[in-house]
This record gives structure tokens, sequence and C-alpha cells, in this order.
């Protein structure tokens, strides 16, 4: 009887095993195969699709200085995006949340991203920094500040941690 | 292999399918964080160029109106009014995020297209680094783990060894060892160790027992047979008197035979050597077994050189006498003895041993094959164990053309004087 009993436990693990291992390997296959169709599909891009709905807000004027950067249309009051560079539009200040809009100046956080060519990853050409606002002058009959001081909160794209733009 | 090489193989063999289903994982996981973030880093990029393109009509961060290479998949998802990212293959992989703009901006139906991209090559440097670290880490883990089973299965099949040898002593007469197999670990092994040691000690006592039993036996029948015998000859008819004697004869042969098994179990014979030149000696046996025994048509034949050997005489009889007379009995004429050196032939032309005598040597009682004929299994059982006492060998086998053929083979003269000068001591039981 002993002996039964122990074949049949014997048995039963080796089934168990057996369906243990078979399950993992489904379900590993899965996983596998999902990631793979994932890689060749069109993925969502939440951030360019918000900037699709909140365009143009933020343009009334209340009296406070906007930016005009590269000297192209109208001072915007609280810009999100500012270009740097205005040559090639190369180097850009995105994503900035203001933490204070004053009429003299203005300070804020963002990131500050290089095309490079070849850049695949992120890591070497996001740079986040604070954003500082100042002089604020009437151009062309608007309020608009001309200078912007970015200084870089880690790494830094060109070796200086604090940069000086002329706007306008 | 052993069963330290199996442990160290299979622990091998585990860590391997460890290691390489963890680098797989390991592998997979970092290429899909990699493609997120390339993902995410493509919509970073995007989101700041549309913002800039829409204010300002210009384009930022590399980006591109209505591009020509921009992949069909993503291209269709932008026409129908979706921003998204997307993974292209092909000889020059890359990253794409694509949004609509113009006419109806990112509603239903856009005008154009906006595009970034940035290449995304497969053998990028952290990637290969990654799966170079994983493949060394994988192959330095198992070959660490093989010498660490390994050495942990040898600790294991050496106490299993230090068992077995126990066992073989024991085996070989020697009394249970208490101190190498009752260990004090409380493991598979120690447990296997006391077992054996357990076994052997109560088979020790159970052969002990039934070897002073045949002793007593013998010694107690020996006296009342030698009185039969005796008074069998004062029996007045002729006939029945030769039956009496006949039997008591064979009683009497039986009792001496069963006595001289329970000394050679005792281990207590010793030889009693002396040089003689063996071609006559064997003459000398045969001719008196003739006598005695009635064993009849025994030819005696010498190859090469006669030998003087170092040898107890009358256990040397007493090994060839037993085996002329169970050839006689159990075999046919014509019986031959060869004598080659320091070997003597015993053959006949009878159906030869049984098999399992000549795999395990002659067994008392045990007469095993019924064309063998009938008999107590005394004989040959005996002219073992006197072998035995000589430090000879005794080999039962079968002749190149059929029949039974015994060989013995004495130590030579110079390796007696070698071993143990005077006397050689029969092991125990």
């Amino acid at each position: 009887m002993t002996d039964r009993d122990g074949s049949r436990w014997v048995r039963g693990r080796t089934a168990l095993a057996a369906f243990a291992v078979v399950t993992a390997l489904a379900a590993g296959g899965v996983w596998f195969s999902q990631a793979t169709d994932r890689a060749s599909a069109v993925d969502a891009a939440p951030k360019t699709s918000a900037a699709q709905d909140v365009k143009s807000a933020g343009r009334s004027s209340a009296g406070l200085p906007g930016v005009r950067a590269c000297g192209i249309g109208e001072p915007e009051i609280k810009p999100r995006v500012i270009t740097l560079t205005c040559a090639d539009a190369g180097m850009v200040a995105t994503a900035i949340t203001w933490e204070r809009y004053g009429a003299q100046e203005a300070e804020g956080k963002g990131v500050v991203q290089v095309e490079r060519t070849a850049a695949g990853v992120a890591t070497d050409s996001s740079f986040p920094a604070t954003f500082r606002l100042f002089g604020a002058k009437t151009v062309d009959g608007a309020r608009a500040f001309t200078g912007l001081e970015v200084t870089y909160e880690r790494s830094t794209p060109l070796g200086d941690t604090t940069e000086m733009y002329n706007l306008a | 292999m052993g069963i330290r090489g199996r442990i160290a193989l299979a622990i091998s063999c585990m860590t391997a399918l460890a290691v390489v289903v963890l680098g797989f994982a390991v592998h997979h996981i970092a290429d899909a964080e990699r493609q997120r973030s390339a993902r995410a880093y493509q919509d970073d990029r995007l989101s700041a160029a549309l913002q800039i393109y829409e204010r300002d009509g210009t384009l930022a961060l590399g980006a591109q109106l209505d591009d020509a290479t921009l992949p069909l998949p993503l291209r269709e998802a932008v026409f129908k009014g979706r921003s998204g990212t997307y993974i292209s293959g092909g000889d020059d992989p890359r990253v794409w995020a694509a949004t609509g703009v113009g006419a109806g901006g990112g509603g239903p139906d856009p005008g154009r297209s906006l595009s970034v991209s940035a290449a995304f090559p497969d053998d990028d440097a952290a990637r290969v680094a990654l799966d170079r670290a994983l493949l060394i880490a994988g192959v330095g883990t198992v070959a660490l783990m093989a010498v660490v089973s390994w050495f942990v299965s040898q600790r294991l099949s050496r106490r299993l060894r230090l068992s077995a040898a126990a066992a073989r002593r024991i085996a070989a007469g020697e009394p249970p060892d208490a101190d190498a197999l009752a260990s004090h670990g409380r493991d598979e092994v120690a447990e296997l160790g006391r077992s054996v040691h357990h076994m052997a000690t109560s088979l020790a006592a159970r052969v002990e027992a039934e070897r002073e039993f045949t002793a007593d036996v013998a010694h107690e029948l020996r006296t009342p047979v030698a009185g039969l015998v005796a008074a069998a000859e004062l029996l007045p008819q002729q006939r029945a008197v030769e039956m009496v004697q006949d039997r008591a004869q064979a009683m009497r042969r039986l009792v001496e035979d069963l006595l001289e098994v329970s000394r050679l179990d005792a281990g207590v014979e010793r030889a009693d050597v002396d040089a003689c030149e063996l071609p006559s000696l064997v003459r000398g046996i045969v001719t008196r077994a003739a006598r005695q025994r009635g064993v009849s048509e025994v030819s005696v034949s010498v190859e090469g050189e006669p030998q003087i050997v170092e040898t107890d005489r009358r256990r040397v009889e007493r090994v060839l006498v037993n085996l002329l007379a169970n050839a006689a009995k159990h075999g046919r004429p014509p019986i031959e003895v060869v004598v080659r050196g320091t070997r003597i032939v015993v053959r006949d032309h009878g159906p030869g041993y049984p098999a399992e005598l000549c795999a395990e040597g002659p067994r008392r009682f045990r007469t095993a094959a019924p064309e063998r004929g009938t008999g107590h299994g005394l004989g040959l059982t005996i002219a073992a164990g006197q072998a035995e006492v000589l430090g000879a060998r005794l080999d039962f086998g079968a002749a190149a053309d059929g029949g039974a053929e015994a060989v013995l083979e004495l130590p030579s003269a110079s390796a007696v004087a070698a071993g143990e000068p005077g006397a050689v001591t029969a092991p125990g039981p």
C-alpha cells in the first residue's frame, strides 16, 4: 500500500511540475510575442496630443510682459516653449511651468532639448533647467522680456551652468 | 559517472537554465524599456516642436513637415487625426513621432504631418554592453556553481564511500567498525551508515550462530556414529553387516566433513608448509585416491618443468581428492589431471559444473543441478576452504571441449617465502 501511495504521490508531483513548466513557458511566450508586436505598432504620443489640445491658451494680455522668441509674432505670456537658438532652432526650452510671473521678472522650471543627430536615447539630449526672464521693455508697442537666464540643474549641453539669451 | 559528478552536473544544468531564462528576461525588459524611453523622448521633442510650429511657424528641433520617409502605419494614423510614435525596422531602424498640423490641426483631417525621428540602432552601445555583461555573469555563475556543487557533492560522496568501505571490510570478515559506520550525523547518509552497521552486526551474529550450531551438531553426532560403526561389526548376518557398515561409514564421512567445514568457517585452520615436488605429490595423491575412494581411470600428465612448491601436502590432498571424488561421482571418465608449473587442472568429460557454482563458488548442501546427481555439496566447499587456507586459487569452469574443469593454482615457493613464512591463516566466515 505504501509503495502504491508513494508512486501515486510521485506521479502527482511530476504532473504538477510538468504543468507548472508548460504554464510558465506559455506565459513567457505570450509576453514575448506581445512585446514584439508592440515594437512594430503605432503607440500613443501623450505629450504631443496634450499640446494639440491646449493650443492657443494664455494668449490674453493682462498687462504682463510676454516673450517674443526670435522676434517672430506677438509676445506670448507664460509661454510653454521658447526657442533658444534662432538660427537652426536646435535648442528649445520646453515644458516650462512658471512658478512666478511678474511685471519685472518671471521664474520657472523646464527642460532644454537639444537637437543632436543620431540621438536615439533621451538621456544626453534633455537638460532640466531653471529659467529666469528679465529686462521687461516695450517692443513694437507690446511689453516683452528681453533677457533669459538658463541655469542647468544637472548636466549641461555646452559646458556652462548658466547661459544668457537675448530675446526679441 | 559517480554520484558526485551527477549532482554537480544536475546543479550546473539547473543553474544554466535559470541563468538563460533570467538573461533573456533581463535582455527583453531592457529592450522594452529602451523602446519606451526612445518613444517618450521623441514625444517630448515633437510636442515642443509642435508648439513652436503652431506659434511661430518655424521648424524646431529637427522636425520636418510632410517627411516623405514617414512610415506608412504612422502616416495613416496621423491622417486619421491621431498623434503617435513608431519604431521602423529595416536597414536603418529609426524611432518616429508624428502628428497632424495645418488645415484641421489635430482634428480629423489634418492637412500636413509634422514629424521627428532619430536613429534607433540595433547595435546600441548600452545594449551590447548589457548583453556582454549578462553573458559574462551567466557563464561565471554557472562555472562557480559547478565548482561549488562539485565540492559539496564530494563531501557527500566521500561519506558514502567511507560507508561502502566499512561495509566492504565487514564483508571481508573484519568485525563491524562502530566508529566508521555509526556516525553522529542526522541526515540520510549517516542513517544509511548506521543501517549498514546494524545489518552487518546482525548478519555476523546470525552466521556465527549457524556455524556454532553446525560444529555442535557434528561434534555431538561423532560419538554415536563411531559407536554405531563399531557395533555394526558385531552383527551376525554378513549382508546386513555390509549394509549397516556402508551406511555407517557414509554417515561418519559426512560428520567428519561437517566438522572440517565448521573448522574452516571458524578460521582457526593453519597451513603446515614444507617443500615438495608437485608432480610426484600429485601422482601419490591420485594413487591413494584410487585405492581409498575408488576413483579410477585418472591420467596424470606434467607439462613444462616440474616445480618445487612450499605447501601443506595434507591440505593439497584434501583439495585434490575432493575434486577427483566429485569428478568421479558427477562427471564421466576419463578424468585428466594436468600439472603445469604450480597449477593443477582436474577435468572430466561429464556435463560440467552448474553455472551458479562457476559464478559464485561452491556452497554447502547445495548440489544445484540435477545432472550432477545427489550429494551433500560439502566436498567442493571443503576443497575451496582448504585452498583458501593454502593461499591458493581454486577456480571452477568449463573445459574448452566440454566437461568440468577445476584449476588449483598454488602460490609459488618464493611468494610463500616472501609473504608469510611457515603458516597461512584462513580468513573467517
